[in-house]
């Protein structure tokens, strides 16, 4: 359960280039649920995010997870709760260590860390059920160098990394936008296998209507720091892309040319 | 041939020596590399150890309290240039520049004088060598032993949970927030352990020519690195294993050169502008082969 209330941000108060990104956003995503954000760029989605996980202090609002107020709390306190993708490949997993570092530092995401092997034989058979679901290969290149990786692999590993330990919320930043099409559905179509499966709290920001439109059981558009439109359930399934357009005059060019 | 004559002669001396400031050059190589963090505090750190431990024998205490307290002032230096980095948000060069200008008036201090003459005092090799303390072969087994402990130790250490997340934040900042890894704690303790074994350099220096003084650290932060640099050309640095034995091998080989050069008749005054160079091709090279610079850097 992932509740949001008056979120409040205000980037470079007080000079020039002062931007109001989020204003007083209520939001509450129940247990389970798989939520898109859409939104023209500039719309407050990925602040929206980056607030969630705790990468700086909002003005106003708080956030909760499971009841449990974390507006105080650093990013990387918020993990314990708080998984994430990025929309940058390079990100999400570190380049110069091993597939299986990587995951290992996943798996104690929260967890206290102890001066004990990292690696070993539980850690690999974990890894190697894991990274099969996504059917890249990626379960016999355990001790392959991230960086040797494609941008969908990397993307596909991030992704284990998140769920290695199963998190209350999980943060998709256009994890997909990337990507080439054809691994940007591999990837996505990963993504909903173990959101699905393991019934994960979910707040997806997408650029792809059509992604928008097919996956995920709430669709959330957001327009200039707030929320514009939020369906979910059948409201949501009945949407179609043309629709969302009409409906709402969507100005974004990236949005059109991709829908 | 006379000049080689001369090299040969030197080598076990020469040897003896490298060991020493192979001590600092995995000082130099765990913020670099483990970290990411381009540390510059081992240039004081390494006086440091020398003006601790030589103050703390010169008051009559055991050679294994006054090394012990040697690296833990290492230690502390580290970690003050962490704690500058972190909550005066000073760029991670500027901040080992500023600990490491203060620590030589530090140093200074601690010993009450620029130098601490040592003869006379019982030091870790007259401890572990007894009788056979003066002889450089044994002094060079003793500091070999040592230098192997120390890569063993950080061996294991850099592969358990809590080494391996020290490397994540060093590999990806974003990565090792994201999993939860404490970057603040992890800069700190490993700035901590790097400058803690410059220090314990510092302090086998001492014991070793049985003086300290303020000025005998000069340039150890560019030596080392070129010993790391030296040594990751020549056995790599893609796993663990071969990330701490560059620096050992690297100093052992760098030291060597230094002293054919010399023999050669290499002003020692002209070594700086030569070890500066030297450094600056290596940084260079991979970007002239358009891959990313052996130096990595936050920010």
């Amino acid at each position: 359960m992932l509740e949001v209330r008056g979120l409040g941000k205000v980037f470079h108060p007080g000079t020039a280039a002062e931007r109001v990104a989020l204003r007083g956003i209520d939001l509450a995503v129940a247990p389970g649920d798989f939520a898109v954000v859409i939104g023209d760029n500039g719309a407050g989605k990925s602040t929206l995010l980056n607030a969630v996980a705790g990468d700086f202090a909002v003005e106003t609002g708080a956030v909760l997870i499971d009841g449990r107020d974390v507006t105080g709390l650093p990013a990387h306190r918020r993990a314990r709760w708080v998984a994430r993708v990025f929309q940058d490949p390079a990100l999400g997993a570190a380049g110069a260590m091993s597939i299986e570092e990587n995951l290992a530092v996943a798996a104690r995401r929260g967890c206290r860390r102890r001066f004990r092997a990292a690696l070993g034989r539980e850690g690999r058979a974990r890894d190697r059920t894991l990274l099969a679901r996504f059917g890249l290969g990626l379960e016999e290149r355990l001790r392959t160098r991230v960086d040797l990786l494609s941008g969908g692999q990397r993307q596909a590993l991030a992704l284990a990394m998140a769920v290695v330990r199963r998190p209350d919320v999980l943060l998709l930043d256009e994890h997909t936008a990337a990507l080439d099409p054809r691994t940007a559905g591999l990837v996505m179509d990963a993504t909903v296998a173990v959101v699905g499966d393991a019934g994960l709290t979910t707040l997806m920001v997408t650029h792809n209507m059509q992604h928008a439109i097919r996956f995920g059981n709430r669709l959330l558009m957001m327009r200039q720091g707030r929320i514009a439109l939020d369906v979910s359930g059948p409201a949501k399934a009945a949407l179609t892309v043309e629709g969302l357009i009409e409906r709402f005059h969507l100005a974004d060019d990236k949005l059109l040319l991709q829908a | 041939m006379e000049a080689l004559g001369a090299f040969v002669h030197l080598v076990p001396v020469t040897l003896l020596q490298s060991l020493i400031y192979a001590f600092a050059a995995l000082g130099i190589m765990i913020p670099f590399r483990v970290l990411a963090f381009p540390d510059l505090t081992s240039e004081g750190s390494f006086p440091l150890g020398a003006c601790v431990c030589a103050a703390v024998l010169a008051a009559g205490a055991h050679p294994i309290v006054a090394t012990a307290a040697a690296v833990a002032a290492g230690f502390a230096a580290g970690c003050a240039t962490a704690l500058v980095h972190q909550h005066a948000r000073v760029n991670t060069l500027l901040c080992g520049i500023l600990v490491l200008t203060a620590l030589y008036s530090i140093n200074i201090r601690v010993m009450g004088q620029p130098n601490i003459p040592l003869f006379g005092f019982a030091n870790v090799f007259e401890l572990a060598l007894g009788a056979g303390k003066d002889d450089t072969w044994r002094r060079i087994a003793l500091l070999g032993a040592l230098a192997a402990c120390a890569c063993l130790a950080l061996w294991w250490l850099l592969r358990t949970e809590i080494g391996t997340a020290m490397r994540a934040v060093g590999a990806s900042l974003a990565m090792a927030r994201a999993q939860g890894v404490d970057v603040g704690l992890y800069t700190l303790w490993g700035l901590g352990i790097g400058n803690a074994f410059a220090a314990l350099g510092g302090s086998l220096l001492a014991q070793n020519q049985g003086f300290a003084d303020v000025n005998l650290g000069f340039g150890v932060l560019i030596n080392g690195l070129a010993a790391v640099i030296l040594g990751e050309a020549i056995v790599g640095a893609q796993t663990v294993a071969r990330l701490l034995a560059a620096p050992v091998v690297g100093a052992i080989v760098y030291y060597q050169v230094v002293s054919m050069a010399l023999a050669f008749g290499l002003q020692p005054s002209d070594l700086k502008l030569v070890t500066a160079v030297f450094v600056l091709v290596m940084l260079l090279l991979p970007a002239v082969r358009g891959r990313s610079l052996p130096v990595r850097m936050r920010e």
